[in-house]
């Protein structure tokens, strides 16, 4: 695999060429700093976006369109990352060797369209802005129907709701009623011309596709000073709190928010990893092992790491009576990370699994981009350098990052156990 | 091994390897060097819809409480001296499973240690190591796993369609229930598990980065050195699924804020003409047409604000094809007349019918580049259809005059409607 990176000013163009797969893959990606109040009209506008064109100005006619292109696949996709919003269009298309001369071309013309000529026309926007609408207010009304996600939101509202990481990444039902046309089209613009851009392009690529991108995306954007995209945490917790709160499902679904103290890129990068799969992450670590298997507690029980947030996250869906002695068993297993209770071998099978995940990811394009993307965001090395990296790590080393993460909140979204009848 | 098969239409080339081995053993093998990592399967064609048969060395009919196959699929990862995850770890080999109505599937994806692997893989399955107090303490743990299926409303709704719509088969849930897992023990496993995990009945599928000649002589050790029985006719309970539905409509009240729906129609594969797999093929193209996302239905939907989403699935087996389409709507009486009203008035140009046909060939070249989403295909294709790597020539063989007749053919007579609201 052959990587380049071209400094266009307005934007970073990434180029990954291999043949390895039939596809070709192209990422927009539009970095800024996230404002709460604009969740949702981002949000919004992104699904307006690929929605409706001036071109395509109906959903079926960019389906449509996207179908006589040998069914090439034209989607947004937002989320948080840490202080950042991370707005993406992504264009999958088949290579041409498989369909036909040409097809290159018109699906890069389609994605242009989309991206520099969205339809902000009143009338013909109609049937998109109210499907949205629909859509959005369903969803957001609707945001406890997934109990296990949802423990996980209110359990980082509670810890800091006033944080990136507080926020809902859904956006909120109340922001609804302000989304206009006209706030969208000026959403847009600010977008447009202000985001941290960085285009990503992977497959069997050749060198005229830096002439392509010139020609579909002229971006021109201004820069301004941008905040650190990774959160720090100025104090860990002394103490951590419990909230619990009632819903009808069957089960309970806990959440346990750590903060983690300042690391080094190589604590962060390596230790923490190996830290998090021996604790939580998988069949061998000690959540499976001991709160899973020996204890029977939980059919789910793991942790998670948002580094970009300086965060671990563990989740269990559990019977309510279970709380008690569930949260004990988190702890003590914690503490027994702290006291270097865990083997040599722990430290190896979870290097071992770091690898083959390294490995897996090199068979599939998205994921080959989200790399590279991480690389520029933790100063990471190749593929190859970080599995010879990851060997590099001490028992000394994860007993003292053990140190660094400490419980902050525990939330519990309490199930009645009352099982439906059949 | 045999190059049974070889898609080399469109530049591409891939081929396919098989081989039965002398147990009645099955491998089939598809390999891509673009690939650094390997997918292996090793299947079972049992699943939770067989739930009543004559255990091998037996005479009379076993009915199987809810659950089995896939209480059976946990507890093959225990082992007499292994501990199946530990092993894996050790080269950070991914396992897993799944069961599902038809099948049972084991499954590993690695980049090291293929032979030892794969070996070790084939010693998991084909050895049942189950003692009482293993299958109690498991209780425990598949309870929680399908409470967990239980607090989520799509998954509640599809549950009631299905046994809306069937009487057999695929009416019930593939875990089980809290309560009937309560009466799985030991024997029943056991017995279970001779039957359907002897060679005869199973296959393995490869894909990925994986080196035919070495898979073939894996397997073809690993087996030699077992003693299992073979070829022995299994008897399942003959089911014959009825045409009409268990029951036209039912209300439910859940935790949700928009109501969700499922309407649902059943088809009888044998009435049009056609054998059932071709006959398949056309009515998931006509429904693909009728109701997706280009759809004229569709533009209704968003016009009148019939559904804020909504999507197409199906379900066959046998002679039986159920079309589903699922909802949330505040107009669900709305909705299912736009349903029945675009049925009644079928209407698809040549035009329509071959782009679908393109768009099905350009899913199946992409669906080739994922190991896992290959395996997939393969399996299923072999356990349901009982074909292999065919579907390119079978999208490519329909046509718009049969397409016509099917439609004329269409019996619109069985349907079931569920609606869930929210509880007050």
């Amino acid at each position: 695999m052959d990587y380049k990176v071209i400094d266009k000013t307005s934007y970073k163009l990434h180029l990954i060429k291999t043949n390895k797969f039939k596809t070709m893959t192209i990422r927009i990606c539009f970095r800024d700093e996230i404002k709460k109040d604009e969740i949702t009209l981002r949000n919004f506008l992104a699904s307006f976006m690929t929605y409706s064109t001036g071109t395509y100005k109906t959903k079926r006619d960019l389906i449509l369109k996207t179908q006589d292109l040998y069914a090439a696949s034209i989607y947004n996709r937002s989320y948080r990352s840490g202080r950042y919003s991370v707005f993406n269009f992504y264009l999958s298309l088949l290579d041409e060797k498989y369909t036909e001369k040409g097809m290159l071309n018109s699906s890069l013309e389609l994605l242009s369209d989309v991206i520099f000529n969205p339809n902000f026309d009143e009338e013909s926007s109609k049937e998109a802005y109210n499907y949205l609408m629909e859509t959005a207010t369903k969803k957001l009304k609707s945001v406890k129907e997934n109990g296990n996600s949802y423990s996980v939101i209110r359990m980082l509202e509670e810890m800091d709701k006033d944080m990136p990481y507080g926020y809902r990444d859904i956006g909120y039902l109340e922001d609804l009623k302000d989304i206009t046309i006209d706030r969208l089209k000026e959403y847009y613009k600010k977008v447009i011309n202000s985001s941290l851009i960085d285009i990503y392009i992977i497959g069997n690529i050749d060198d005229s596709i830096e002439e392509l991108i010139d020609k579909y995306f002229p971006f021109k954007t201004y820069k301004h000073n941008k905040v650190n995209q990774m959160i720090n945490h100025d104090k860990l917790p002394k103490k951590s709190k419990t909230i619990k709160e009632s819903d009808n499902n069957n089960q309970s679904k806990l959440s346990i928010g750590c903060k983690i103290d300042t690391l080094t890129e190589f604590e962060r990068n390596y230790v923490l990893t190996l830290y998090n799969m021996i604790l939580g992450s998988g069949s061998e670590s000690k959540f499976f092992q001991i709160i899973r298997e020996k204890n029977s507690l939980a059919y789910y029980v793991f942790s998670s790491l948002n580094k970009l947030d300086s965060l671990m996250i563990i989740r269990a869906g559990i019977a309510k009576e279970n709380f008690d002695k569930t949260v004990k068993l988190v702890k003590d297993l914690m503490k027994e990370m702290e006291e270097g209770k865990f083997t040599e071998e722990d430290i190896n099978v979870a290097c071992e699994n770091y690898i083959s995940m390294l490995s897996e990811i090199e068979d599939n394009p998205d994921a080959i981009v989200e790399t590279y993307l991480a690389k520029d965001l933790l100063n990471l090395g190749d593929i190859e350098e970080r599995k010879e990296e990851i060997k590099k790590v001490t028992k000394e080393d994860i007993i003292n990052i053990s140190k660094k993460v400490k419980i902050d909140t525990i939330f519990l979204l309490e199930g009645d156990g009352q099982l439906e009848n059949d | 091994m045999v190059n049974l098969k070889t898609i080399n239409i469109k530049g591409l080339d891939q081929t396919l390897y098989y081989e039965k081995l002398d147990n009645g053993l099955e491998i089939y093998v598809v390999p891509n060097n673009n690939h650094d990592n390997y997918h292996i399967e090793v299947v079972t064609k049992y699943g939770s819809s067989i739930k009543e048969f004559i255990p091998i060395n037996e005479n009379n009919y076993l009915k199987l409480p809810l659950g089995v196959a896939h209480f059976l699929e946990h507890k093959m990862f225990d082992m007499k001296d292994y501990d199946a995850f530990e092993f894996y770890s050790k080269t950070g080999t991914y396992i897993n499973a799944g069961t599902n109505y038809f099948y049972t599937k084991y499954y590993i994806d690695g980049k090291k240690g293929l032979k030892k692997n794969l070996a070790f893989l084939l010693d998991m399955v084909f050895t049942a190591y189950i003692t009482e107090d293993k299958v109690n303490s498991e209780k425990g743990i598949i309870e929680e796993e399908i409470k967990m299926y239980d607090d989520e409303a799509d998954w509640i709704l599809d549950h009631e369609s299905k046994k809306d719509l069937f009487y057999t088969t695929v009416n019930e849930k593939i875990a089980g229930t809290p309560e009937s897992i309560q009466d799985i023990n030991a024997d029943i496993l056991e017995r279970t598990y001779d039957t359907f995990y002897q060679p005869s009945n199973m296959f393995i599928v490869a894909t990925g980065k994986v080196n035919t000649k070495d898979i073939m002589d894996i397997i073809k050790n690993n087996q030699s050195l077992k003693h299992k029985k073979t070829n022995n006719e299994i008897k399942c309970k003959k089911v014959k699924e009825d045409l009409t539905v268990q029951k036209e409509y039912s209300l439910l009240e859940e935790n949700i804020i928009v109501p969700k729906l499922s309407y649902s129609y059943k088809f009888d594969l044998d009435s049009m003409g056609k054998d059932r797999l071709i006959t398949r093929l056309y009515l998931s193209l006509l429904f693909t047409h009728l109701f997706g996302e280009t759809s004229k239905f569709n533009e209704k939907v968003l016009e009148d604000n019939l559904a804020t989403g909504f999507y197409l699935d199906h379900i066959f087996f046998d002679n039986i094809y159920v079309f589903s389409l699922e909802a949330e709507s505040e107009y669900a009486d709305l909705f299912k007349d736009e349903v029945d009203n675009t049925l009644k008035n079928i209407n698809i140009s040549e035009e329509d019918f071959e782009r679908v046909k393109k768009i099905w060939i350009s899913i199946v070249i992409r669906g080739l580049d994922n190991k896992e989403n290959l395996a997939y295909s393969v399996v299923d294709d072999l356990v349901r259809d009982n074909t292999i790597f065919d579907q390119i020539e079978l999208i490519n063989r329909l046509n718009y005059e049969e397409m016509q007749d099917i439609i004329s053919k269409l019996d619109l007579t069985n349907k079931s409607f569920v609606l869930m609201v929210p509880k007050e």
